[in-house]
């Protein structure tokens, strides 16, 4: 079993819309794990859940068992043009125009089970309160319970195809939602605090393409130029040649650039990475596109323009020109 | 009235003391004056040994003295020096800033200066004396503050071009293409057997050797510099 079903109710809850009838759905169907509500103050009903499915695809899921079970009107199973209740118990559909979920567990021959229990206990009723009532409660409770044990071995083999059906439907839905989910990670991860497009261009059609400077599979095992001995221009050279083909391949239309950066007097000064202060000058490779700064210490994901500037303690001595 | 040159000169000294570490070489008062006599002694401009100087000596109550400046500054903050011409460390960056508030004074007073700035030959020929008797330009005679004085020569005047030119003819003789250290580290590095420390001091020992080998580099570059200026 994908997850643990929660045991239909006996006899099934009363709902009074469609939108109901989904919830119960879903709530039964899929252990109850909520993702982020969009709507803070919303309850569990109108929990988001990031499923592939529609509502109207999981209700036509069940409804071949609905319509073997009960009348078989096709207009219970859509919700489209509902039916007035009924006077007896041959369609829990009828009662309120459509088919929830639970009734989709109940074997065929449920009406007819539910139309003697009722018939039992209208009989226990009627008996006048007496010292012998507690005997015939006893009687009561015994058949009750036989009756019930009874039904539920004879209908062993439906609710086994039943459950099948929804462990199928359960599965799937887990391994749509498993695909869904890792999707979701890649694109979390090519575009971070982005959830549509990158905002640079590549409209269409075409997938929004991750920044420039995201590492990918095929440079992974390269590892990002390292800065030593004053080798900043090689490093800048190499970096922009890296982003340059990433920024070719997926067309992201970022504007790189190899800048040098110079003191205004003689030397840069203390830096995070050089806390010495002792390069004249410096290169970094500079995506004018997305404002973001590269060079060997700032990691292939680089740094805003704000944030490398601050790193210099005497920022407003250099000749930045970006 | 000042000539534009003079207006940069001056614009430069108050830029250096905002940004004290991009200018010279270890954060420290006797540092700055080698940087500030460089400046001087490639044009007039500021006149500090006569008319800055004759500018404290009031501030201090007297009527003449016989003392530098840079003792004058140190009076005034009543600071004293040590034996070797250093500061405790803990006062350096509060008697830069004093020092920095008291010449920005005197240049928004000073008047127009009569010595205009060296020619190229003039700097070139000073800057190779500085390596013959490195004692009588700096504070104390050590590789970095000859550093600092050369700096502030470069600073003013476009002859030299340290950080472009010298840095750059460094960079073949150390077998590299580029490099970001700035260029008495390139220096130190092609004079084997000397590395700078952190406070960018050396060995006392072999400051006079290091200064030696300064001096031939440089006098080495200014020759090809001058060769193909002329050419």
């Amino acid at each position: 079993m994908g997850g643990r079903l929660i045991p239909p109710e006996f006899p099934p809850p009363a709902v009074s819309n469609a939108r109901d009838a989904q919830t119960v759905v879903e709530l039964r169907m899929f252990p109850v794990v909520d993702t982020p509500s969009r709507d803070p103050g919303k309850t569990t009903q109108n929990t988001y859940r990031s499923t592939s499915r529609t509502a109207q695809q999981r209700y036509e899921d069940f409804s071949h068992h609905v319509k073997d079970i009960h009348c078989g009107s096709a207009d219970h199973l859509t919700n489209q043009n509902p039916v007035p209740p009924s006077s007896g118990v041959t369609c829990v559909g009828c009662e309120g125009g459509f088919i929830p979920w639970d009734t989709a567990a109940v074997p065929a021959d449920f009406d007819e089970f539910w139309k003697f229990i009722k018939w039992w206990r209208d009989l226990y009723r009627s008996i006048p309160p007496g010292p012998w009532k507690k005997y015939a409660s006893i009687a009561f409770y015994g058949v009750l319970v036989v009756s019930v044990i009874a039904y539920l071995i004879a209908n062993l083999e439906a609710l086994d195809d039943v459950l099948e059906e929804l462990e199928d439907i359960i599965n799937e839905e887990k391994e749509m939602t498993e695909k869904e989910f890792n999707d979701l990670l890649e694109q979390l991860k090519n575009h971070p605090g982005q959830k549509g497009g990158n905002g640079s261009g590549g409209g269409g059609n075409k997938p929004p393409a991750p920044p420039i400077g995201v590492p990918d599979p095929e440079n992974d095992d390269k590892e990002w130029p390292k800065q030593e001995n004053g080798n900043c221009e090689d490093v800048a050279k190499e970096i922009y040649k890296r982003l340059n083909e990433k920024n070719q391949l997926n067309d992201t239309g970022a504007e790189l650039e190899i800048k040098e950066i110079t003191s205004k007097l003689r030397v840069l000064g203390p830096s995070k990475h050089n806390p010495d202060g002792d390069w004249w000058n410096h290169y970094v490779v500079v995506d004018k596109t997305n404002r973001r700064v590269y060079d060997g210490t700032t990691g292939p994901n680089g740094v805003s323009y704000e944030e490398y500037k601050s790193w210099f303690e005497y920022d407003d001595f250099i000749n930045w020109g970006f | 009235m000042k000539t534009d040159h003079e207006k940069e000169v001056f614009d430069l000294v108050r830029l250096i003391f905002r940004g004290i570490r991009t200018a010279v070489m270890r954060e420290e008062f006797f540092a700055v004056v080698d940087f500030l006599h460089g400046i001087d002694s490639c044009c007039g401009y500021l006149d500090l040994n006569e008319g800055f100087n004759n500018w404290l000596v009031p501030k201090l109550g007297l009527k003449s003295c016989y003392r530098e400046w840079p003792w004058l500054v140190l009076d005034l903050f009543h600071v004293s020096d040590e034996e070797d011409k250093r500061v405790i460390p803990g006062q350096e960056r509060e008697l830069i800033a004093g020092l920095g508030a008291l010449l920005c004074e005197y240049i928004d007073e000073k008047k127009a200066g009569d010595i205009d700035r060296h020619s190229r030959n003039q700097v070139f020929s000073m800057v190779e004396t500085i390596f013959e008797t490195p004692s009588v330009f700096v504070m104390r005679e050590e590789f970095f503050a000859v550093v600092d004085y050369i700096n502030g020569i470069d600073s003013c005047c476009e002859y030299l071009e340290l950080n472009r030119g010298f840095h750059d003819w460094l960079l073949p003789k150390l077998g590299l293409r580029s490099c970001s250290y700035a260029w008495p580290w390139l220096v130190l590095k092609l004079l084997p057997g000397y590395e700078a420390d952190h406070m960018a001091r050396v060995f006392p020992s072999r400051e006079r050797e290091l200064i030696d080998g300064l001096g031939k580099l440089m006098c080495e570059y200014l020759n090809e510099k001058q060769s193909n200026a002329f050419r």
